[in-house]
């Protein structure tokens, strides 16, 4: 169970304008700004669920996951994670979480990465028979047989992630902290991480919070986000929930026979070719079925496809509705 | 325990994979040994009655200051722990059930070690079968080559735990500068004081090491 209330952490940042002079009354004066990174950020999360922590960049996103992680000390506010406060009780709550910071590596650079496994498992005092049993484990979901036994130096991006991700993995911890687990992946690693993501929740109830800025990421893995925007939670929900309030408009394209369609009320022509017609509908006006059903009386239709909004869509409607 | 000892352990075989580093590190201290070996017989020519020591006890006292130099030079300290907080590999650190001085200071350890173990058989061989007034001698008996290696190993950790107090003078992440700074200059100073320059090779040379002993002070004083 994490319980955050009231969360606020603020930076303090030089600042100078450009220019010679300016960089030499800097060395007399400094002057500062606090840039507040979160504001009063509350939520709880129950065991075993996943969440995805969706903002812009800067929203604060890393630094409530290195709070909850106990890397960072707030400046005020509450945060109990199985009942432990991460900054306070640093060393016995980590015992319990697993963190992947995707621009970051813990593996040992110059070692073969079952040398870095064989460490953490000397860190986290795993016991040979569950370490045996993890380590089975995720050599087989995540395909790791041929890379183990190389150093990390010489993997590739998604080889590595994929180690990293094991290696975070290893003590069996009660909660998943990951931060941008698939940046710079390619497809196929990408689907593979988000799988082994899945079957680690399912199997081992593992509560997993993921960041990220891809949103197959969030589509495929999480049921409910939380959008933090400015150092605000903006909103905490349901992911298809969000994203039925969010896709109102409908795109529907037309391949048809017949001279042009004038539109119909709540429906607005992006394009209009010779045989071919695109327009967004307004749901809330028109249904879809609706919406074919004029288009069908007034042509001959052809072909026609309908596609609603995509998280990335309900993603930017939803920035632009908070403005952040 | 046993996970200091595991960190130990990646840490000392990782640094022992730099063989060319080694290499060069001999041949520097070879150098530098030969050097301070000559320097030294001038000055006994001069006036030998001077030091408190025979010549082919100070030429011990280099070969052993030559081999065992990664162990308790006082300005170096292990890079990783710096890159890990400017790169902000640190996070990765800190989530770990450890303890960072723990964890820091035996890496320390395992790096300069590594170094050692690497330079110093070399140098104690070659030097061993130097002529007779330059050549490393043997402990005089058993129980004083005994308290020689605990003394050595109680300086080892001296000279680690005074570098664990160079990332204290971090002031934020990107303060690499400013502690490479406090870490270069505090260098000096402790290098006369720990007795890695020579204690008393004449007046001259006094005077140009408490000179920049005296500026590196300065140093320090004007960087705080």
């Amino acid at each position: 169970m994490i319980q955050l209330t009231d969360i606020c952490k603020t930076f303090k940042v030089a600042k100078r304008s450009a220019g010679m002079g300016e960089a030499v009354k800097a060395l007399f004066k400094r002057e500062y700004t606090l840039i507040p990174a979160l504001k009063d950020v509350s939520f709880t999360i129950g065991d075993g669920e996943m969440v995805g922590y969706i903002g812009p960049n800067g929203a604060g996103k890393s630094s409530t996951i290195k709070i909850m992680s106990g890397i960072l000390t707030p400046d005020s506010g509450e945060c109990k994670i199985n009942g432990l406060t991460p900054w306070k009780d640093r060393v016995e709550h980590v015992k319990n979480i697993g963190v992947v910071f995707g621009q970051r590596s813990q593996l040992w650079w110059d070692v073969p990465v079952i040398d870095s496994f064989e460490l953490i498992k000397d860190i986290y005092k795993v016991e040979d028979s569950l370490f045996k049993r993890n380590l089975e484990e995720m050599v087989t979901l995540l395909n790791l047989q041929e890379i183990i036994k190389t150093p990390a130096r010489q993997l590739s991006l998604g080889q590595r992630m994929r180690c990293e991700i094991a290696a975070s993995l290893l003590h069996s911890p009660k909660i998943l902290f990951l931060d941008e687990p698939t940046i710079g992946l390619d497809a196929v690693s990408k689907i593979a991480v988000r799988s082994f993501i899945r079957d680690i929740n399912r199997e081992h109830k593992t509560t997993v919070i993921l960041t990220t800025h891809d949103m197959q990421d969030i589509e495929a893995l999480t049921d409910r986000i939380l959008l933090i925007g400015k150092g605000h939670i903006l909103l905490d929900g349901p992911l298809q929930e969000i994203k039925k309030q969010h896709s109102r408009y409908k795109t529907l394209t037309v391949d048809y026979i017949g001279g042009p369609v004038p539109p119909a009320e709540g429906m607005r022509v992006t394009k209009a070719l010779d045989g071919q017609l695109t327009a967004v509908v307004d749901t809330q006006v028109l249904s879809v079925s609706a919406a074919i059903a004029y288009l069908s009386e007034r042509a001959e239709v052809s072909d026609i496809s309908v596609t609603g909004a995509t998280a990335e869509e309900m993603v930017v409607s939803l920035y632009e509705e908070y403005a952040i | 325990m046993k996970k200091y000892a595991s960190f130990f352990r990646i840490r000392f075989t990782t640094g022992l994979q730099y063989r060319i580093a080694a290499y060069a590190g001999i041949a520097t201290q070879f150098a530098w040994g030969f050097m301070e070996v000559l320097m030294f017989r001038a000055f006994y020519r001069a006036d030998a009655a001077a030091f408190p020591m025979s010549f082919s006890q100070l030429s011990s006292y280099i070969w052993l200051q030559q081999a065992f130099l990664a162990l308790f030079m006082t300005w170096f300290f292990d890079n990783d722990i710096f890159a890990s907080i400017t790169g902000g590999n640190i996070a990765y650190e800190l989530v770990r059930p450890m303890d960072l001085y723990g964890m820091w200071f035996v890496k320390n350890l395992a790096s300069r070690l590594s170094k050692a173990v690497l330079r110093c058989m070399p140098i104690l061989v070659v030097a061993a079968f130097l002529p007779v007034p330059y050549k490393l001698l043997l402990p005089v008996s058993f129980p004083s080559f005994l308290v020689f290696l605990f003394s050595m190993l109680l300086g080892f950790c001296m000279v680690v735990a005074f570098g664990m107090l160079i990332p204290l003078c971090f002031r934020n992440p990107y303060d690499r500068r400013f502690a490479d700074g406090v870490s270069f200059r505090s260098g000096c100073p402790s290098a006369v004081f720990t007795g890695q320059y020579p204690r008393n090779p004449g007046a001259s040379a006094v005077c140009i090491h408490a000179e920049s002993a005296v500026f590196d002070l300065c140093g320090i004083y004007f960087l705080w």
